[in-house]
């Protein structure tokens, strides 16, 4: 049977969650969420195998957030100046951009490297079981789960060496 | 099979990222995301890549169109360059006498053929100073100046001549590179 757009919108909360995870905020969250879409759309024809559309469109959805923050640090490398002087406005009145602290969490997942960084968003964000995770990005559980305890080790010990820098 | 699951999150964090997402799902959900994406997707006019477009030079072909431009540029810049006969304009030289009709070209040709083109100062001052050397017997005789302290290496005339080609050769390339560079 073959899978339609429909059926891989069924999905979509979870690929959204992805792409908060990976993203600096809620409007770049969804337009990555849209590109994920398009991107499966125009790749459906290509999709051997029917049972493994889920775990298809989250690999999609990862590696259209990691191109994206390719992109994004290559445009903010170009215009470090602007970047900095200007960080990108809350764009709706409770975001959680105004939390200086949850800031702080985004600052320290994006500068976990990619392999840690992907593994903690399918797990944290889009709440993968480990086989889930393991299916996606094609690693053995056991990996995934080493690779997701290095991350939140990574990602505490960043956390806290920026609240040791803030005091 | 049970996997250590390791450090687990820290509290706060875990509650940094609950606060997050509640706000963002509660507003996705109120928002229509479905619609939105059939609107890009039917906006999209993108064609699906064809299959020949998938298709990508293998890793080989490239180390080996790589090797082979290295091997050209090493030859070129490693093998000495032949001058012919006669100098850069020996060819010229080849035409004329060929050329049939032309008295003066042919005559100008035999006569030019043997003889060194004269040596402009600029560059030519060099391969002045290697014919004297190479003339150097003629100042050997009696009654005539010759360093005795400084050993000047003889040079046969193939070589002279050899050097002289170069020397023109040289010049000639050079103000066809360069239309600022006169002689003299």
């Amino acid at each position: 049977m073959a899978v339609n757009l429909e059926d891989l919108l069924a999905h979509r909360e979870s690929v959204f969650r992805i792409c908060l995870g990976f993203s600096r905020n809620y409007a770049e969250a969804e337009d990555l969420a849209q590109d994920v879409y398009l991107r499966a759309h125009r790749g459906l024809s290509g999709l051997k195998n029917p049972a493994t559309a889920r775990d298809w469109l989250f690999r999609i959805a990862r590696n259209a957030c990691l191109d994206q923050a390719k992109t994004s640090r290559l445009r903010r490398a170009m215009l470090f100046r602007f970047a900095t002087a200007a960080p990108a406005p809350p764009d709706y009145e409770d975001a959680p951009e105004r939390d200086p602290r949850l800031c702080g969490l985004k600052a320290a997942v994006r500068s976990l490297s990619p392999r840690l960084r992907e593994v903690f968003v399918l797990r944290e964000y889009a709440h993968l079981s480990y086989e889930d995770i393991g299916r996606t990005l094609k690693l053995r559980p056991g990996t995934v789960m080493s690779r997701l305890s290095r991350a939140r080790t990574a990602l505490a010990r960043t956390l806290q060496e920026s609240r040791h820098d803030v005091s | 099979m049970t996997y250590p699951e390791g450090k687990p999150l820290p509290e706060d964090i875990a509650r940094l990222i609950a606060k997050e997402e509640t706000a963002a799902m509660s507003r996705f959900r109120a928002r229509d995301f479905s619609a939105r994406v059939k609107r890009a997707v039917a906006a999209d006019r993108t064609p699906a890549p064809s299959r020949a477009g998938d298709r990508r030079v293998p890793g080989w072909a490239w180390t080996a169109a790589a090797l082979f431009v290295a091997a050209g540029i090493l030859a070129y810049v490693a093998v000495p360059k032949r001058v012919p006969i006669g100098g850069a304009d020996g060819s010229a030289r080849a035409v004329a006498i060929r050329l049939p009709g032309l008295d003066g070209l042919e005559a100008w040709a035999r006569d030019t053929a043997l003889e060194p083109a004269p040596a402009s100062p600029a560059v030519g001052g060099f391969a002045a100073a290697f014919a004297g050397m190479g003339a150097g017997t003629a100042a050997e005789e009696p009654g005539t100046f010759a360093p005795t302290d400084r050993k000047i290496p003889r040079l046969g005339l193939e070589k002279l001549m050899e050097i002289l080609i170069r020397d023109r050769a040289v010049e000639k390339a050079l103000s066809l590179m360069s239309p600022k560079f006169k002689e003299g």
